[in-house]
């Protein structure tokens, strides 16, 4: 389990967190700075284009995120946040 | 650049800062980390229980000028390069309000170059932000006083001929009581460093190194902005302790030295200020 | 002056009793503390140095700010701050100040910023004669600035007027959100003469928000001033000032209509108050046929060489002008009717005259006009008079 092969005394339980990433699509200019940071694989940037005919971020791996918000910081335009939720079906929503 | 100031500057999206910001005001390039450095004061502030009543965003003329607007706060777009002198007047008329000066290297260290230094000396309790893109964006890319030597920009053609300032060093020598520089994607540090200056007294001086990758750019080292992060991460060398004469920030062999270079506490302008009228009124009652 | 000997007796002895022998710098910094100025952001400058030597000295006093900045626009920047705080500020200067103040001086137009702005006209242009006084900052205090805008400039004539038209601007500056200009000269700061202090004056002060601040909106107009509400910094007021054209909620529009709703608006505001902000003093105009028209410290030798024209027989009035700008163009056509011909006097090569000008139409207009640093003789201004009347 660990690199020295020493156990803790206490095993915490094993919580899997999930994380639900809301992007404006209007808000957001697709400068892709969000899917660079994140190092997990969460996001990317889709097809669809908004109302300003830039194609925006999106989340295609909700799962994998781990709940860091360097997206979040790194958003220029505060067009993406990343709030904790409580199951997998409100990740996924 | 984006003219992207149409909508309603209550429009609210969800974000944890939406409060806090105008969000149909942001009008720079696409992955322009000035709006990194606007998100991140704004969380400074929200986490410090600020708002409207509390603080004052003034700036200057330029792309980092057009940040004050994007803050739900009294926000002052003034003259080029006069960002200090009104923040000075400001914040001695009414020392309960926190000041921030959010402006670019040649608003702050050209034209209001002179009012730059004054402010360092006078230690006023103001913090500056200065937004480092190394050129003069939002007019084309003219060579700024930070250009570094041999940079083509749309005035310097053949190259620039003339050494850029060591912005750090210059705010030092003048009397600044906190200097620190960072680049821009280093929210987190930012944050620490914003957090630590709008806490303090004296005059704070935070340079944030967010090169051009529109104006400056493309006619120099990376065009896109993912490109010009990966390269000034890569240059970047966060030092604890370094003087700030010694601050080097020279893109051309590739060192960009960030971190704190000086912190001293001591009695700030507005501090000053009240014990001559606490003295002189003083006197005055004595000899009543 | 008052008939009445009795009263008249007492009311005068009153006002002596409070009389202060003072300079027309001083008289000015006095008026400007007595109209609730706590903010002054300066820089030496001469013939107007006083002005923030003096306060520098009260200010602390009256838990004020005096700061010396480290140029004239710094100066002018600071005060512009300070007014954002709900402040009263002034600064002082003279010629070459106004002309480093320029910019900071559209910015407070385009901000709508209550300001007062001294300036003591010396010799120009450039360094010029700085321990002379001059008129030849006409054009200047109101052109300073680039773009379409229109100024308030008051004219001074005594070092009571130094102080009364001190408290005038402040009140004007604060009732219609612009900054105004006091245009004194060299001689009148210097010189000293009895300053009677008000006790009773009356103070003006700007519009707060009517309304929250979810529906505030910074330039919006409510009131057929076209004033708008101003807020001030550390409410809870947000707001955005800003030099680039602005709709109401200052939000910079960088298109056609944007400007010119609100440089239309900015005008007007001040044009449409004209006969409140216009001020000027009348002498045996009644049934005159010729009329000198001066202003500031030339008036007063202007005033006697009418007094002894009068006495020759002519039927001369005299106009002294308190405020220069907007020109009063009402006190022209109210003097088209009877008058033959306008003849301006002023310490320039022929600035103001030019405004008269636009008025030949309704009679002659002519000059006795030399860059000079002094105000003219009374003799001098005799003799030209009759030549002017002469002349037809």
């Amino acid at each position: 389990m660990f690199p020295s092969g020493r156990r803790p005394i206490l095993a915490l339980p094993q919580v899997k967190k999930y994380y639900r990433i809301t992007v404006d699509s209007e808000q957001c200019d697709g400068c892709r700075l969000c899917t660079v940071f994140c190092p997990l694989n969460v996001l990317e940037i889709g097809m669809e284009t908004n109302r300003r005919m830039l194609h925006y971020a999106s989340v295609a791996n909700p799962l994998n995120c781990l709940g860091c918000e360097y997206c979040e910081r790194i958003c220029p335009t505060a067009a993406i946040f990343v709030r904790e939720v409580n199951s997998e079906q409100e990740a996924l929503a | 650049m984006t003219q992207h100031s149409s909508g309603d500057v209550n429009q609210q999206n969800g974000h944890p800062l939406a409060e806090m910001l105008n969000l149909n005001r942001f009008v720079f390039c696409a992955g322009c980390l000035i709006g990194t450095v606007i998100t991140s004061l704004a969380t400074c502030l929200k986490d410090e229980d600020l708002n409207a009543r509390d603080y004052a965003i003034v700036s200057g003329i330029g792309c980092t000028g057009r940040s004050s607007g994007c803050f739900k706060a009294p926000a002052f777009h003034t003259t080029h390069g006069r960002a200090i002198p009104f923040a000075t007047g400001l914040k001695l008329a009414k020392p309960s309000i926190k000041v921030f000066v959010l402006s670019g290297d040649g608003d702050l260290s050209a034209i209001g170059g002179n009012h730059l230094i004054h402010a360092a000396r006078r230690n006023i309790d103001i913090s500056v932000i200065c937004v480092n893109n190394s050129v003069y964006g939002m007019t084309g890319g003219q060579a700024a006083p930070t250009t570094q030597l041999g940079d083509i920009t749309s005035t310097t053609p053949y190259g620039n001929v003339e050494p850029p300032f060591n912005l750090v060093g210059l705010a030092a020598a003048s009397g600044a009581t906190y200097v620190a520089r960072w680049p821009g994607y280093d929210t987190l540090r930012l944050q620490k460093s914003l957090r630590k200056a709008l806490k303090r007294r004296g005059f704070s001086f935070i340079e944030i190194i967010v090169p051009c990758f529109t104006q400056y750019g493309r006619r120099n080292r990376k065009e896109g902005a993912i490109e010009m992060m990966e390269w000034l991460r890569d240059i970047v060398d966060l030092r604890v302790g370094c003087l700030p004469h010694e601050a080097v920030l020279d893109l051309n062999s590739g060192l960009a030295v960030c971190g704190e270079f000086v912190e001293t506490d001591g009695e700030g302008f507005v501090e000053r200020l009240q014990r001559l009228r606490d003295r002189v009124k003083e006197k005055a009652a004595a000899r009543r | 002056m008052n008939n009445d000997n009795i009263t008249g007796e007492s009311r005068r002895t009153a006002a002596v009793a409070a009389a202060v022998l003072t300079s027309g710098n001083h008289a000015c910094a006095e008026g400007a503390v007595a109209a609730g100025c706590r903010f002054f952001g300066g820089y030496p400058i001469t013939p107007s140095s006083e002005i923030a030597e003096l306060m520098s000295k009260r200010l602390p006093l009256l838990d004020g700010t005096f700061v010396q900045m480290e140029d004239e626009i710094a100066s002018i920047m600071a005060c512009l701050g300070a007014s954002f705080a709900g402040i009263k500020a002034m600064t002082a200067t003279s010629g070459p100040g106004i002309s480093l103040m320029s910019e900071s001086i559209g910015l407070a137009v385009m901000m709508e910023v209550p300001l007062v702005i001294v300036t003591v006209m010396r010799g120009g242009p450039s360094t010029g004669q700085p321990t002379n006084a001059s008129q030849s900052d006409v054009y200047q205090v109101r052109y300073a600035s680039h773009g379409d805008y229109e100024l308030i400039v008051l004219s001074p004539g005594t070092v009571q007027e130094m102080y009364e038209l001190t408290i005038r601007a402040f009140n004007l500056s604060e009732r219609y959100r612009t900054p105004v200009i006091l245009a004194a000269d060299g001689i009148l700061g210097q010189m000293m003469e009895p300053l009677f202090l008000n006790p009773k004056i009356e103070i003006e002060q700007r519009k707060l928000p009517r309304v929250g601040p979810q529906d505030y909106k910074p330039y919006q107009v409510l009131d057929e001033d076209l004033v708008p509400d101003m807020a001030i910094a550390g409410t809870e007021y947000d707001f955005y000032a800003t030099g680039l054209t602005h709709d109401e909620m200052g939000n910079p529009r960088m298109d056609p209509e944007g400007a010119e709703t609100l440089i239309t608006r900015l005008s007007a505001k001040i044009q449409r108050a004209r006969r409140q902000i216009n001020d000027w003093e009348t002498y045996l105009l009644e049934d005159a046929t010729h009329v000198l028209m001066a202003y500031g410290i030339n008036a007063r030798g202007v005033r006697e060489a009418v007094e002894k024209i009068r006495a020759e027989g002519y039927r001369v009035g005299m106009v002294r002008l308190k405020s220069l700008w907007p020109f009063p163009d009402e006190l022209m056509e109210q003097l088209g009717h009877r008058i033959e011909k306008v003849v301006v006097s002023e310490m320039n090569n022929g600035m103001l005259i030019r405004e008269v000008e636009r008025f030949r139409h309704r009679f002659s207009v002519s000059g006795i006009t030399v860059p000079t640093p002094v105000p003219f003789k009374p003799s001098e201004i005799y003799r030209r008079m009759i030549e002017e009347i002469a002349k037809k």
